[in-house]
């Protein structure tokens, strides 16, 4: 298993390390990001009246949010794009199970950046702003 | 059982299998005479105040926990009875007021959270195969700070000075102006202790989670419920300060005269809900999560097979613990906030939806065409799904703005979130509590007795609360003592009177239940249920040292892999005349060192009360916050200072 | 059911440092009371900015001068610590309790300039949320340096009587792990309670 060899040496060194961990950290933070910029700065934006701005922090942080998915994607296809079970060897187990469940959590906070940007196109700006 | 494991499994684990010619290990029974000597805690009355094992204060933690939940469960029948016909006069609206607040306050704070810490606590460091926390010190000042904290709350009732305000004691409510007197004070400084008391078993649980684990347990070999714990933890570490913080600016409002809530001193009061609920959301996912952990545990022990979708579960428990912290908003949907900032709250509160779907989903498949051995903790987990996904589904109504301003503080809600904590957290505790009960007292509860509680339970719980959807919907408001007959809502509050009365007789089936069986109790089996973690593979109950060796580990059930390959490997070469335990790296639980860890000692509880003096003291003057500061200094001191001889190895 | 020795554990340190939990323990320590400061800071702001006027009329924000010198000693005193632990491992005791006592006195002469500052306050904590902020902010801060103060003082009782060797240092190390945590809280508030009147 030359493979899980490459694996095992790659996965232990920091730059992979941080690369499994890259959709737990991104996708999270860049929706928490999304969340509470857009949710304080409206008040601002009434009174200006554009609403570019949370376009621009949803553009911004789904694409992070993305990124981190997609790096923790490259890291589960170099690990052989298998499921990951309870299977041998170590590093290369618990990396795969790393990298497919940051997918998901990214995954889950692109998902959520998105929903949460729906408001922003349909609702009116200053509605409740007191 | 074995057709049930992969085939691939158990090729795998013969290629990673150790050399058949290993040399056994022959146990001595001079050393393990002194491993018992050196892990044992100490007798006597002085001694119960010096004990730093794990499984005994993770046992007080579980005690003390169900006393406040037998007591704050009796204020809520009083209530209920209180209500159960229109201008009904049994309680005063003053004590009525004193006893919803306490009730709520004491079955989160009092009950909810410690109680799944100290399941933590007891269940966590077997299940990673070690045998104590990685600060067992600090683990005995966590417990006497909260027994100390929440038997102080508790006292305020007796003298009829407890908090009128409500569990979230919103300002000005809960100011000076409304609010006179100590119970608030009280409150406050008490839910700080006894969030010290969280935050310290979080970062125990944090720290011993990711550097104890038994060598060979690799972060996708952790029991869920492991990973329950961890979430659980993390949460605590980061929603814990905000509730601390806003307890703090509160009782400087009220003692000192700040004005953080006072608009007229260009104070907010709204800061108060905002920091509340940054905390209170998160709150009830801290309970949720470990409690989701145990349901997991228990599945994959009653239908004998491994876990479906181990991957997408620990991914749900992340996710839940991430977005929990994006919702805190829902509960203010009805303060005049922006509406499009709202609106990012609502979808995130719709959200959350998918992650925990795709858990009961998992289970769903674990489930599917086992043969499920219907014992009593697989009964409450059962019972658990139709409650919990009734109050998941009422959660996305309400996550909806429009809904939730019909309903918002009536009954609807009090139905809601009765059957989320009840249903998500309660009924797995109590089933965890019939799980694990072997290894707290080596003995097993009554299993008749055992199933007519779930009965009780489930009818009682459903009669109770389903009718106030109703009532919330025909506008009910929450928290009044009374109402008129008028109203019609006589006939609906009777019902869910009578359910009270039945859900607490279930409850106290398995109080009753559990006292009768420390004495009465069938003697536990090693490993009585057949489970695969690794708490089991020691004695019913487990010797101090919990484990004779502590085991490497190979898969995700090793105690399953042992039963089929009748051999296992283990650690050697830790000493048995000091506490030591292997310390392994986060990731891969490769071992690095060996922490030798402290004995039994009296100073976290002089610790406990230093901080005590200053917690109550700064409530009359505060020169008691300089006092405390130096008092609790000197403890620490005494705790931490290296005794001779010095370790030398 | 038969056993052998899957690792054997004789051989490895009883003296870990970054290895040892209780390394991370302080980690997890600074995570909570970061999470305090960030919870502190956001109350500061979200009050700022919805107040029309910050700080209230009649009220310049506080002057820069002294924050900024205790800036510059509390970093400063991170170096020494610094200094301090790499003198122990390099087994020079001598050097271990100079740089402890240079840190400590570092520390002490920012509580005497912060006490000086705060007794030249010109509003008190019950005038308006301002003041109020104010001084528990700084009320927060000023106990954390007090008791890295005392805190340090034992380590270096401790070092004096000649615990510390290159082997066994794990109390300096964490000490000093929590030394920087409390020097470097100073940045956020400074931000905050200072340039942040100055830029809104």
């Amino acid at each position: 298993m030359d493979d899980d060899d490459d694996r095992t040496r790659r996965y232990r060194t920091p730059t992979g390390i941080m690369q499994l961990w890259a959709g737990w950290a991104l996708g999270p933070i860049a929706w928490a990001i999304h969340q509470n910029a857009a949710f304080w700065i409206i008040p601002a934006l009434c009174e200006s009246g554009s609403r570019w701005p949370l376009w621009l922090i949803t553009a911004v942080t789904l694409a992070v949010a993305v990124a981190g998915g997609a790096i923790s994607h490259r890291a589960f296809r170099a690990l052989g794009s298998r499921w990951p079970g309870d299977e041998a060897g170590t590093v290369p187990a618990r990396s795969r199970f790393l990298a497919a469940a940051g997918v998901g959590i990214a995954g889950l906070s692109s998902l959520g950046i998105v929903v949460e940007s729906v408001g922003i196109a349909v609702l009116d700006l200053c509605a409740g702003v007191p | 059982m074995e057709e049930r494991r992969e085939a691939p499994t158990r090729e795998r684990r013969s290629e990673e299998h150790q050399e058949p010619l290993h040399p056994a290990i022959e146990d001595d029974a001079e050393e393990t005479r002194r491993l018992t000597e050196t892990w044992a805690a100490p007798t006597g009355f002085v001694g119960w105040f010096m004990p730093v094992n794990q499984r005994i204060i993770g046992r007080r933690f579980i005690v003390t926990a169900f006393v406040y939940f037998v007591l704050a469960g009796l204020l809520g029948i009083a209530m209920r009875l209180q209500l159960a016909a229109p201008e009904n006069d049994l309680l005063a609206p003053e004590i009525y007021n004193q006893f919803f607040t306490v009730h709520g306050t004491a079955m989160m704070f009092l009950f909810a959270i410690p109680v799944l810490e100290g399941f933590a606590l007891f269940v966590v460091p077997m299940m990673i195969g070690t045998r104590d926390m990685a600060f067992p010190r600090l683990n005995a000042f966590g417990y006497y700070v909260y027994l100390i904290g929440s038997g102080v709350f508790f006292l305020m009732l007796l003298v009829g000075m407890a908090p009128k305000a409500g569990w979230f004691n919103y300002v000005p409510l809960s100011g000076k102006l409304y609010e006179p007197g100590l119970g608030v004070d009280i409150w406050t400084t008490m839910i700080t202790f006894i969030e010290v008391s969280a935050l310290t078993a979080a970062v125990e649980l944090i720290v011993t989670i990711l550097k104890l684990r038994a060598p060979g347990m690799t972060l996708n070999r952790m029991p869920v419920f492991v990973w329950a714990s961890l979430v659980m933890a993390f949460m605590i570490v980061f929603a814990m300060p905000a509730i601390i913080v806003a307890s703090s600016l509160l009782i400087l409002d009220r003692l000192v005269g700040t004005g953080f809530f006072v608009p007229e001193m260009g104070g907010d009061p709204l800061l108060w809900q905002h920091l509340f609920w940054f905390f209170g959301h998160p709150e009830v996912y801290i309970i949720l999560v470990p409690a989701l952990g145990m349901v997991s545990t228990i599945i994959t022990t009653f239908c004998q097979r491994a876990l479906f979708g181990y991957t997408a579960i620990v991914m749900s428990i992340v996710a839940t613990g991430f977005v929990s912290f994006g919702l805190w908003v829902h509960h203010m949907f009805a303060t005049g906030l922006p509406h499009l900032g709202m609106s990012f709250f609502m979808a995130a509160s719709a959200l959350i939806a998918i992650p925990n779907g795709i858990q009961v989903f998992c289970w769903i498949a674990t489930m599917w065409g086992s043969r499920m051995r219907l014992a009593t903790p697989m009964l409450y987990v059962l019972g658990f799904f139709w409650v919990f996904v009734m109050g998941g589904l009422t959660g996305v109504m309400v996550a909806s703005i429009p809904f939730d301003l019909q309903v918002h503080d009536t009954y609807f809600l009090v139905a809601h979130f009765h059957y989320v904590l009840i249903g998500g957290s309660v009924m797995p505790v109590i089933g965890a509590l019939y799980y694990w009960y072997p290894q707290m007292t080596g003995r097993m509860m009554s299993e008749t007795a055992g199933k007519i509680s779930f009965g009780l339970v489930f009818v009682g719980f459903n009669v109770t609360f389903f009718p106030m959807h109703q009532l919330g919907l025909e506008g009910m408001p929450r928290r009044v003592y009374t109402y008129l007959e008028e109203t019609g809502w006589g006939e609906l509050n009777l019902v869910a009177t009578i359910g009270s009365v039945v859900l607490a007789a279930g409850f106290a089936t398995t109080m009753v239940n559990a006292l009768a069986s420390l004495r009465w109790g069938e003697t536990a089996r090693r490993n009585p249920w057949g489970a695969e973690t690794l708490e089991w593979a020691t004695e019913s109950p487990p010797p101090p040292y919990n484990q004779r060796h502590i085991p490497v580990v190979k898969s995700r059930e090793p105690v399953w892999d042992w039963r089929e390959e009748d051999e296992r490997p283990v650690v050697v070469g830790l000493r048995s005349d000091r506490r030591e335990v292997v310390v392994t790296s986060m990731l891969d639980a490769e071992p690095q060192a060996v922490q030798v860890l402290p004995g039994p000692t009296i100073w976290p509880f002089l610790s406990a009360l230093a901080a005590t003096v200053g917690f109550i003291g700064i409530l009359f003057h505060p020169v008691f916050f300089v006092v405390s500061f130096f008092l609790a200094f000197f403890s620490f001191v005494g705790w931490f200072w290296p005794r001779r001889p010095w370790q030398e190895d | 059911m038969r056993q052998f020795a899957g690792t054997d554990v004789s051989g490895l340190t009883r003296f870990a440092k970054q290895t040892h939990p209780l390394y991370a323990g302080i980690i997890g320590l600074i995570a909570i009371e970061l999470t305090v400061v960030a919870m502190l800071v956001v109350s500061y702001s979200y009050l700022m900015l919805t107040a029309p006027e910050w700080p209230p009329a009649g009220l310049a924000p506080a002057p820069l001068l002294w924050p900024s010198v205790n800036l510059g000693l509390l970093l400063t005193s991170m170096v020494t610590m610094r200094w301090a632990g790499n003198r122990i491992t390099a087994g020079d005791r001598r050097g271990l309790i100079l740089g402890l006592l240079a840190s400590v006195s570092l520390h002490a002469l920012v509580l005497v300039f912060r006490a000086l500052e705060m007794a030249a306050y010109e509003f008190r904590w019950d005038d308006h949320a301002y003041g109020s902020l104010m001084w528990t902010i700084s009320g927060f801060h000023f106990t954390h340096v007090a008791s890295a103060i005392v805190g340090t003082l034992v380590v270096a009782i401790l070092a004096v009587k000649g615990y510390f060797t290159p082997e066994r240092q794990l109390g300096v190390v964490v000490d000093t792990l929590y030394w920087n945590f409390v020097s470097a809280a100073w940045i956020p508030f400074y931000l905050a309670l200072y340039w942040g009147p100055r830029l809104i």
